[in-house]
């Protein structure tokens, strides 16, 4: 597992990640790291939770339970956000990535346990 | 033109639900949601959104496009230096859509029409208590054999001096008390 905090520039993406996926982390609510693989920007690992708390905050205010997903979408990379049992994932890829097989990815690693295996 | 003509485009398109305008503070400037997200609901959910696209420029990369998903809707938010405008729509927007429009919107809208909305915060009332009479309120608490006392007339507790009844009334000093 590499643990580098690169900003994603120029360089390939990682080739065991999916296509146009620069790195992933998965946090606890606190915003502890369970796991980071890959480059992400600046301190987004840390802040995954909180995104994913306010956006639950704003999905209050329209009158949902919760955001599924939070996507941002940047100038040179995009980023996506969720919750899933109590874990916090985020995600930084390519514009031109398929976002569907990233979040797809991050699902099926949550749900095979392999978050955490180091641990 | 005013900001109801420049979004009444938007709205139209296809999967648009509603549309609202924000100050980069978060405070509301218009409102074109559907009818149940009243103007008070989206000054709360515009101080929300606010603090998200601050720590998000805080703490990953400056953002001007968000797209956050619920359950069966999603809302695109598009930032610029002036506000913040976002859409509701269906749960998968055209998001290459969205974008050209929302280009075109911000290129439409002058910073001087980016002023907050006066918004009526409505009080809410106060929770329903019993309505009892006045009288009935006063016999209430009285004790069944009690006199109340009348306006003007000391009461029996009045009447009596010092706390034992026995005491008399205080001297006052005199300058000579005072001084020998």
């Amino acid at each position: 597992m590499t643990n580098t905090n690169n900003t994603p520039g120029n360089e390939s993406p990682e080739t065991d990640l999916p296509d146009g996926m620069y790195g992933y982390v998965s946090t606890d609510d606190s915003g502890a790291i369970i796991e980071k693989k890959g480059k992400i920007v600046r301190s987004f690992d840390e802040y995954v939770a909180y995104f994913n708390q306010l956006s639950d905050l704003a999905a209050d205010s329209l009158g949902f339970d919760r955001a599924e997903e939070m996507l941002l979408l940047g100038a040179r990379h995009n980023a996506i956000c969720f919750a899933a049992d109590g874990i916090h994932y985020g995600a930084v890829f390519k514009i031109k990535a398929d976002r569907n097989a990233i979040t797809e990815y991050l699902r099926e690693k949550g749900e095979s346990d392999e978050f955490g295996a180091d641990f | 033109m005013s900001l109801e003509q420049i979004f009444r485009s938007c709205l139209d398109l296809p999967g648009v639900r509603g549309a609202f305008c924000l100050t980069s503070n978060g405070e509301l400037v218009e409102n074109f949601m559907p009818q149940q997200y009243t103007d008070p609901l989206l000054a709360g959910l515009g101080e929300r959104l606010s603090a998200l696209c601050g720590a998000v420029d805080m703490s990953y990369s400056p953002t001007n496009e968000f797209l956050i998903s619920f359950e069966s809707n999603a809302l695109y938010l598009r930032k610029n230096e002036d506000g913040i405008i976002g859409f509701f729509t269906d749960s998968n927007p055209h998001l290459a859509g969205l974008r050209v429009s929302s280009n075109l919107l911000l290129k439409q809208i002058k910073p001087s029409m980016m002023v907050a909305k006066q918004i009526d915060v409505i009080p809410a009332p106060p929770p329903p208590a019993a309505q009892v009479p006045e009288e009935e309120d006063d016999l209430l608490l009285k004790p069944a054999n009690q006199e109340m006392p009348k306006p003007g007339v000391p009461s029996k507790l009045e009447q009596k001096q010092g706390l034992f009844g026995s005491r008399k009334s205080k001297k006052k000093p005199t300058v000579s008390d005072i001084w020998g």
